[in-house]
């Protein structure tokens, strides 16, 4: 009974323990301080390890795309200033030199009748592009209409020869043709000089382009 | 090597030892009354116990211990305790200081029960071990335990010849001036402790010690018969510790008498205690001094200390712990903190040899940059550019076509064109797998077809002749062998694909009836119109 009471009786007594609690304590919050401030530090530079390695792929991504660029723009530039000089990206002008042309023509190869119909400037699709969700360029397409009278189809051939020397860059077609004769199986030229044999009917398609607002892509 | 404290309490004094290596040695020597108790407390403050400040071991020698060896029923682990517990309040219900333990297990032939051996011991006197106790307490010193000096004696029967009733005799501390030492006698049965007897020695006694001895032991022999601790038929082993002096003496006595189932092995105390490994002791309780170095070295079971007694202790083992604990945080810490740096370091080497590349790559970026157009995009670019590719491939004229028929039309004079119609038409061919293949065989045969420019698409050129025979002599037949003449010499040529005859001299139709008139059949036709379809692979 009496050894129950007094281990009852005895309290905790703190003096031996508060030295090793306090070193403890101090020890914990040392490792603790230590371990969180070297881990922040460290998820610091390891993050500033990563964007720098994010960037550096990134820059050698633009880089890589750069070199492939420049190298279209080595061989495609120059195909595109010379678009430029023909107007190409400028409907207005190039439908003027057309008409423009087709009068020098006729004076030249002494066409004695020739008479041309511009129609309505459409948008064309082109294949090429079909897979492409969007394409920075747009094309238009225009059909000429060219009714001709002339002596024999010599003429036709050097119009339409003529045509293609005008544009140095082939960016029109013949779409089709009709050629037929004035005059019936008897008619007699020598008889009738100067009047027309054949009246051909041809029609054309020109293309020109135009370009959508550049994005900033720098 | 730090000194290590142990407290030899008897009934007579206490003694402060402290062991160092292989040595016990005597610090200081109390006597057990009232003025003993003065002059510790006093010298305590000042002593090498408080300035140890580690766990102090108290051995008990006394002759107020008391030894009960009973059989109790074997019962399970859990009831054990309790059933120890019992026998102790039985036994020692006056005294604080008592232990019991279980031995080992025995079995009854005559009714199979299970049995176990137990041994109560307890202090019948416990004031004086109490109050010293209690000085040291104030003093805070760390008790790690009391023990029972027989029963810390069991530590040395493994050092002794195997017996089954063994008992050992030792002498003691010397008492005061009459009486030189004492003998400790400890009787074992299968090297568990039965009993211990504790026999003062006078100077009368010790000039005729070997007699003395002898007579001591054989009433311990007896008493061990009388409490059937030990059998008739059985030997007794005595183990005899003493002095060097003594050693020539009792075998010249054990010569002259005969003993009864009694053997004798003697040995010198001193010499014995140094081979096993106490190389200092203090003369002549040699064997005192082997148990408590033991003691130090195995950490037996505490046997007499109650909880509150043992409290230092339990703080003792708390701040070790604490400590180690302390210690293992800062030092994994500071680990895991180098293995940190170390990382740190190494990831910033990287890091500045990345930017040097981010730099140097910036540069080259800048300069490639600056040598790309500025009025267009590069992307626009490449589809102008590619949409003219495509379109220009797409451009037809008629001029090759109709050089082609005028050259063939030279042989045909009697072909009057009145037309000539000239179109192209795209034949696309059709892709493996559609548009838009969806399985990699498609895919990879598409690639194949686009490499050997199968899938381009062809263009075929349509020419349409309308004319009539002239002149006509008004023979449909050999109007209509003309034409046919005409389109077999077309088709020898390769570049032509398809010839279409849509109108016949004949003039033969799906739509319009032909008519004639048989009576009048001479009657010669007008005109011998005819109209081809021409398809050209140019």
């Amino acid at each position: 009974m009496k050894h129950k009471e007094s281990l009852k009786k005895t309290p905790i007594e703190w003096q031996p323990l508060k030295m090793p609690i306090a070193l403890f304590l101090i020890g914990i919050i040392f490792a603790m301080s230590i371990i969180l401030v070297s881990d922040h530090y460290y998820k610091k530079i390891q993050n500033d390890f990563t964007r720098i390695e994010s960037n550096l792929k990134s820059l050698q991504k633009r880089n890589d795309e750069i070199q492939k660029n420049l190298a279209i723009v080595k061989t495609a530039y120059p195909k595109y200033e010379n678009l430029k000089t023909l107007h190409f990206f400028d409907n207005e002008t190039a439908s003027l030199n057309w008409v423009s042309w087709l009068k020098t023509l006729q004076e030249n190869i002494k066409i004695p009748e020739l008479n041309y119909e511009f129609n309505v400037q459409q948008l064309m699709t082109l294949s090429i592009f079909n897979s492409k969700k969007s394409n920075s360029v747009e094309f238009f397409t225009s059909e000429i209409k060219l009714t001709i009278q002339i002596v024999h189809l010599g003429d036709l051939f050097d119009l339409i020869q003529g045509l293609s020397k005008f544009y140095q860059l082939p960016l029109f077609n013949i779409k089709n043709c009709d050629i037929k004769r004035k005059h019936p199986a008897d008619f007699i030229w020598q008889q009738h000089p100067g009047q027309p044999l054949l009246e051909a009917v041809c029609t054309l398609q020109w293309y020109s382009a135009k370009l959508k607002p550049q994005e900033n892509t720098k | 090597m730090k000194a290590q404290p142990i407290i030899y309490f008897s009934d007579n004094q206490w003694i402060i030892y402290q062991l160092i290596e292989k040595a016990v040695l005597e610090v200081r020597r109390f006597s057990n009354d009232e003025k003993g108790r003065i002059s510790f407390k006093q010298w305590l403050p000042e002593s090498p116990l408080k300035s140890w400040y580690q766990p102090i071991s108290i051995v008990v020698d006394s002759r107020q211990e008391e030894y009960h060896w009973e059989k109790v029923p074997h019962v399970s682990i859990r009831d054990r305790q309790e059933l120890l517990q019992l026998r102790q309040r039985k036994w020692f219900s006056n005294t604080p200081y008592s232990f019991a333990h279980i031995q080992g297990k025995s079995q009854q032939l005559e009714t199979a029960r299970l049995e176990d051996q137990a041994l109560c011991i307890g202090l019948l006197q416990p004031d004086p071990l109490q109050s010293f106790v209690q000085i040291l307490l104030e003093h805070k010193i760390v008790i790690q335990g009391i023990y029972s000096l027989p029963l810390l004696a069991e530590n040395l029967l493994k050092s002794l010849p195997t017996a089954k009733y063994t008992l050992l005799v030792m002498h003691t501390e010397p008492l005061n001036d009459s009486q030189p030492f004492g003998l400790r006698q400890v009787f074992f049965v299968d090297n568990k402790l039965v009993l211990s007897r504790w026999i003062g020695v006078s100077h009368t006694s010790t000039s005729m010690f070997s007699a003395f001895l002898i007579e001591e032991i054989n009433k311990t022999r007896q008493y061990l018969l009388g409490i059937n601790a030990l059998f008739h038929e059985y030997y007794l082993n005595a183990f005899i510790f003493t002095e060097y002096q003594y050693i020539d003496e009792i075998n010249e006595f054990a010569k002259q008498k005969s003993f009864v189932n009694i053997t004798l092995k003697l040995y010198n105390a001193a010499h014995w205690t140094f081979q096993e490994g106490l190389h200092k002791s203090s003369s002549p309780a040699h064997l005192y001094c082997l148990i408590l170095q033991r003691l130090k070295q195995s950490s037996p079971t505490n046997h007499y200390a109650r909880s509150f007694e043992r409290r230092y202790f339990k703080y003792f083992k708390l701040r070790q712990i604490l400590y180690f604990i302390t210690a293992t945080f800062v030092s994994i810490s500071t680990l895991f903190t180098g293995h940190i740096i170390w990382q740190m370091y190494k990831t910033s080497l990287q890091t500045t040899d990345l930017n040097m590349q981010f730099t140097q790559m910036e540069v080259a970026y800048r300069e490639t940059k600056a040598l790309q157009p500025e009025d267009i995009d590069v992307l626009a670019l490449k589809d102008t550019i590619d949409g003219v590719d495509w379109l220009s491939k797409r451009q037809r004229f008629p001029l090759q076509s109709f050089n082609f028929i005028s050259n063939y039309l030279i042989d045909f004079p009697q072909l009057f064109l009145e037309k000539i119609s000239w179109s192209y038409k795209e034949e696309i061919s059709q892709p493996i797998g559609g548009e838009n293949p969806t399985s990699k065989i498609q895919q990879l045969l598409q690639a194949k077809r686009k490499e050997a420019g199968l899938n381009e698409s062809k263009f075929l050129e349509l020419i349409v002749l309308e004319g009539k025979i002239s002149p006509f002599d008004g023979n449909p037949g050999k109007a209509l062998e003309t034409v046919r003449n005409f389109e077999q010499h077309l088709k020898k040529d390769k570049r032509i694909k398809e010839i279409k005859e849509l109108v016949l001299p004949l003039n033969l139709s799906t739509i319009n009836i032909t008519k004639g008139n048989l009576t009048h059949s001479n009657t010669p036709a007008k005109e011998a119109p005819f109209s081809l379809e021409i398809t050209l692979n140019m």
